[in-house]
């Protein structure tokens, strides 16, 4: 059995070592570099010690940054969640029906960034189609993307962008449960919010890891929209940390953006670990 | 099976790993393959001594044939244009003037030869055009002329009428260019816009070819058959039928040109044996099959002067001995090169020094192009980040650049114009340039505007000065706001559009405390002044009511400052100072308008081509070589309208440049606005001008070593204030809300 059980390793570990290797030469040995480079000044000559993250922690910008993408975080993830949750109820009990809407709401997913940003163009522009709308019922016009509303904007966008997707996957999650304990709790005399609760819930519990952390991972990305709308400085509302690596690399802030991109890998590290940690208990 | 899958599955791996450690171009573009040997090697030849105008040149027989001009005094002292012929039998070595009694001694009041062919060595077609000044009308200020054409066939002891031919040599509004003698005894007469084909005995216009950018060499015959360069493609027509026949695609495209008529013009030449057709422009000379798809490359126009900017290029013949000859012209006159292949040279430089600039500069390349001549060992790379041709963006551009520094293949010169130059230099990204230019004679105050702590991180070759003309009195924006105010009926010079695009360098020097932060108080004031401008701007809607339109570009050339002001059609505005003829257009209103002065108050100046060295370049002495090179009086004695020259040897020269070429001639412009009921109106505008007094200029040139204020250069920070603060002037945001915005993104940029 160890013979044999030592064999599959082996043959196992051989089909993954072309990607680790991958992994290794493309993603860890250079964030080993920009760990060192984190402790070095710009030119990557000189040991500054802790001076990058000081510099980086009192930095306003990366605070302004780092501040809006926790807002950007807080707001959509929750709205996404149970927005997609709920949707994923509806569709799950009209049964049959439910596959054109399904398909439906998949479509943003397939339509391409630079097309999103093109549309977001036309609607949310100074002179787009809702300032058009507004003065024609003559309502003053609002600068949707050089005010506090362009964060609400690109919340909305994530929204529509990624819902479709999140209720696949609940939608998954709920044919997984299976059907005697409902049943089994209707006959209990359980009520719909009981069942919800007590089953629906429990259950999906599994679901919800992925789905939060795929959603993370997405909001992430969210950043193309915002950059390909704006450039390197919009409203300050959707100015996010990806807005800062760049012009910090534009730049050849080097030495700031290390520290920075270290602080990030740490943060969101300690955040997956902890949701890991919850979802284990 | 499964050890088969297994292998693989590894190799699969491997060589997934080795194309992605391999570089897109298979080779590591900072270093020179050793090369193979032979290369074509350029010499320049002499023409003709005192030459004021070519007409023609052929090679006829092995021998070079040139039809041309020169001054020559009449009895009564004044000069006027000999013609005549020359010829060269040893490939443009030494030249001799031919006895050609007819065109010897052709001297007509007001005649002029326009356009020439060399037939044979005895036979000529000449084409003369003939001014008759009409007399003056009343209120008209210029004499208007009648002109008429005269049309000659030349033996070497006579002229010949050939009146027949005249309706066709005048068949187009613009002048005849060139005359080339086709098969079958006809000719082709070269308009701008078009060529005709004329039949020598009858005079019958046979075909007409409409074609863009018709220039003198971009056209010829081959294999009996009449071929034009177009926009991507050599065209070929039927002498016959006068219809297309073939196109055969240029690879690699020809170089864009974005003025006309095209700087950079690409000119053809028949192989002897007839099956291929050469053609040459600022890449270099190509050799292309006719009946094939091939296209060789056979030198280099980096490492000639094909590649220069002030060459261009009008002839190319080539040898029955397989070399070249090319005739062309720059700044100091008519030129005449000869590439022959020598064997023994490397194909290619054996050294690589790489140049990067975010956008093309013309000072740049001449200087790499003259430096490769005299280093020929040496190959400069030239990067352009921002081409205009691939979507690329100055961010964009930027952060490829910082990719190449931080992987080691950084370029080894940057020309910082646009970069963010105090970032840089805080980096310690830039090494010293102290021993590069010691002993040159710069201007002080412009070269050493990047000295921090001690060491030189950059030097400006040029830099820009703005000027104000109008009132008296006015020297600044709050003087000449109030000016423009109380000049009625008169439109300010700026457009609401594009007036915070134009002004910033101008202005941006006082908008910043010393640590970079934006002063508040003195932004808003000039801010508050320019919206003030901005109303003053009389807008005509185009027809759709949508769009406006304004009489002015608001642009800052002298030239048309100049000419706006004689014309009363504004009060007062300003220009940018970046060469001396620019001051010949400002200086020749002088009984209209006062001189010129610096403005704002104690001058700004504007520093561009801004050179260098990254402190990562491997080749640190080669790198300051060629900074020094671009640096002397034998680049910056050129102008490219791009700037005054920081060297003041170059700068004294600058003063009598003009002076010295016959810089006197006619400025004129037609202005075109919509009036109230929608009709398109026009305002004629003219201006005669002369080359300025050399007292004159050196008044100017002494300011210039006085201004101690250098405008900023850092693109983010003017495409913030511009983008967030032009929609004041145009009236879609308030003072305030355009205050706010900017103070929020600077703000950001600023604790970046």
């Amino acid at each position: 059995m160890r013979r044999a059980g030592g064999k599959t390793n082996r043959v196992g570990i051989g089909y993954l070592l072309p990607s680790l290797t991958g992994v290794l030469l493309f993603v860890l040995l250079p964030f080993v570099d920009v760990v060192r480079r984190s402790f070095s000044n710009a030119a990557g000559s000189g040991w500054v010690g802790l001076g990058n993250y000081r510099a980086v922690l009192e930095n306003r910008a990366f605070r302004l940054a780092l501040g809006n993408t926790v807002r950007f975080l807080l707001a959509c993830i929750p709205i996404l969640l149970v927005l997609s949750l709920l949707l994923a109820l509806v569709l799950y009990a009209i049964g049959r029906e439910a596959a054109i809407w399904r398909t439906a709401f998949l479509l943003p997913m397939a339509v391409p960034v630079a097309s999103i940003v093109l549309l977001w163009q036309a609607l949310f522009h100074d002179r787009g189609l809702i300032n058009g709308w507004l003065s024609g019922t003559g309502a003053d016009t609002v600068r949707w993307m050089d005010s506090g509303l362009a964060f609400w904007v690109l919340v909305l966008s994530f929204v529509w962008k990624n819902l479709g997707y999140n209720v696949i996957l609940w939608l998954a999650g709920l044919a997984a449960i299976s059907r005697p304990q409902y049943e089994a709790a209707r006959v209990d005399g359980a009520g719909v919010f009981a069942t919800f609760s007590h089953i629906t819930l429990p259950n999906l519990l599994p679901s919800l890891y992925t789905i939060l952390v795929m959603s993370l991972l997405s909001a992430f990305k969210v950043f193309r929209e915002a950059w390909l709308v704006a450039g390197d400085y919009p409203h300050e509302s959707i100015y996010l940390l990806q807005h800062l690596f760049g012009n910090w690399f534009r730049e050849l802030s080097v030495d700031k953006l290390s520290a920075a991109a270290v602080l990030v890998a740490m943060a969101s590290l300690l955040l997956i670990s902890l949701l890991r940690g919850a979802w284990e208990e | 099976m499964k050890h088969l899958r297994c292998m693989t599955a590894w190799f699969l791996g491997v060589m997934l790993l080795l194309s992605a450690c391999t570089s897109p171009t298979g080779q590591d573009a900072s270093t020179v393959s050793t090369p193979g040997f032979g290369r074509y090697l350029e010499a320049s030849l002499p023409l003709p001594p005192e030459l004021i105008e070519v007409y023609s040149v052929r090679l006829i027989d092995g021998a070079l044939f040139l039809i041309g001009a020169v001054q020559e005094p009449d009895p009564q002292g004044e000069y006027y244009a000999s013609y005549g012929m020359w010829t060269s039998r040893d490939n443009g070595a030494s030249w001799q003037r031919e006895s050609f009694p007819s065109l010897d001694s052709f001297r007509q009041e007001s005649a002029y030869l326009l356009s020439a062919d060399i037939v044979s060595p005895d036979r000529l077609y000449l084409y003369f055009q003939k001014y008759t000044e009409l007399p003056l009308e009343e209120g008209q200020e210029f004499p208007e002329s009648e002109i008429e054409g005269m049309m000659y066939l030349a033996d070497r002891e006579t002229l010949t009428p050939q009146d027949h031919l005249l309706p066709a040599m005048q068949a187009s509004r613009m002048s005849l260019q060139e005359l080339r003698l086709l098969p079958d005894d006809q000719i082709l007469a070269n308009f701008w816009f078009n060529s005709t084909q004329v039949d020598l005995a009858t005079g019958r216009v046979v075909h007409t070819y409409e074609v863009e950018d018709n220039l003198y060499g971009t056209y010829g015959v081959f294999g009996g058959r009449l071929a034009f360069v177009g926009d991507s493609s050599l065209d070929f027509y039927d002498l016959e039928t006068g219809e297309l026949s073939d196109s055969l695609a240029f690879t690699p495209p020809l170089p864009a040109s974005d003025s006309y008529p095209p700087a950079d013009p690409t000119i053809l030449a028949e192989e002897p044996s007839g099956e291929a057709v050469y053609y040459a422009n600022s890449t270099g000379l190509y050799r292309m099959l006719i009946d094939g798809t091939l296209t060789e490359r056979l030198i280099d126009g980096e490492l000639c002067s094909l590649g220069l900017p002030t060459v261009t290029i009008r002839n190319l013949f080539a040898g029955e001995d397989g070399s070249f000859l090319l005739f062309g012209m720059d700044d100091s006159g008519y030129k005449l090169f000869r590439y022959v292949f020598d064997p023994e040279v490397p194909a290619t430089p054996t050294t690589e020094l790489k140049v990067y600039s975010l956008t093309e500069n013309s000072t740049v390349r001449q200087s790499l192009g003259q430096y490769q001549m005299v280093n020929p060992e040496v190959k400069v790379n030239y990067q352009i980040g921002v081409t205009g041709d691939d979507g690329v963006t100055t961010a964009d551009a930027l952060r490829t650049l910082s990719t190449e520094i931080l992987s080691g293949q950084g370029p080894d010169v940057l020309l910082l114009d646009g970069m963010p130059i105090d970032s840089y230099i805080q980096k310690g990204m830039l090494a010293g340039l102290d021993a590069a230019v010691a002993g040159l004679p710069l201007l002080e105050n412009v070269a050493q505007t990047y000295r921090r702590e001690g060491a030189l991180y950059a030097v400006p070759a040029r830099f820009s000065v703005p000027l104000v003309q109008g009132g008296d009195g006015v020297a600044d924006l709050s003087s000449l706001v109030q000016y423009l105010e109380s000049q009625k009926n008169k439109q300010p010079g700026f457009r609401p559009d594009n007036m915070l695009g134009e002004l910033y360098p101008v202005l941006a020097s006082g908008w910043f405390t010393p640590d970079g932060a934006l002063d508040e108080t003195a932004f808003r004031a000039d801010l508050e002044a320019l919206g003030r401008v901005a109303s003053l701007a009389m807008p005509y809607y185009l027809a759709d009511k949508e769009e406006r339109g304004y009489i002015l570009d608001g642009d800052l050339e002298l030239s048309m400052l100049a000419l706006y002001l004689k014309g009363e059609m504004i009060g007062a505005g300003i220009g940018m100072l970046r060469d001396f003829s620019g001051l010949a257009y400002t200086l020749a209103i002088r009984n209209i308008a006062p001189a010129p002065v610096l403005f704002p108050r104690g001058g700004v100046y504007i520093p561009s081509t801004i050179l260098a060295i990254p402190s990562g370049s491997a080749r640190q002495e080669l790198a300051a070589d060629f900074v020094r090179y671009t640096l002397s009086e034998e680049i910056l004695n050129i102008s490219f309208d791009d700037g005054l020259p920081v060297n003041t040897v170059s700068l004294e020269n600058a003063t009598t440049s003009g002076d010295q070429e016959g810089f006197s001639s006619m400025l004129g412009s037609t202005l075109m606005y919509i009036n109230e009921e929608g009709e398109e109106e026009y305002i004629q505008l003219e201006l005669a001008y002369d080359w300025p007094e050399k007292s004159d200029l050196m008044e100017y040139v002494g300011q210039l070593g006085t201004i101690s204020a250098a405008a900023p250069v850092n693109d983010v920070v003017r495409d913030i204030i511009v983008s967030e603060c032009t929609p004041y002037l145009t009236g879609e945001l308030t003072l305030e809300e355009a205050l706010a915005a900017v103070q929020s993104k600077l703000a950001i940029y600023l604790s970046e």
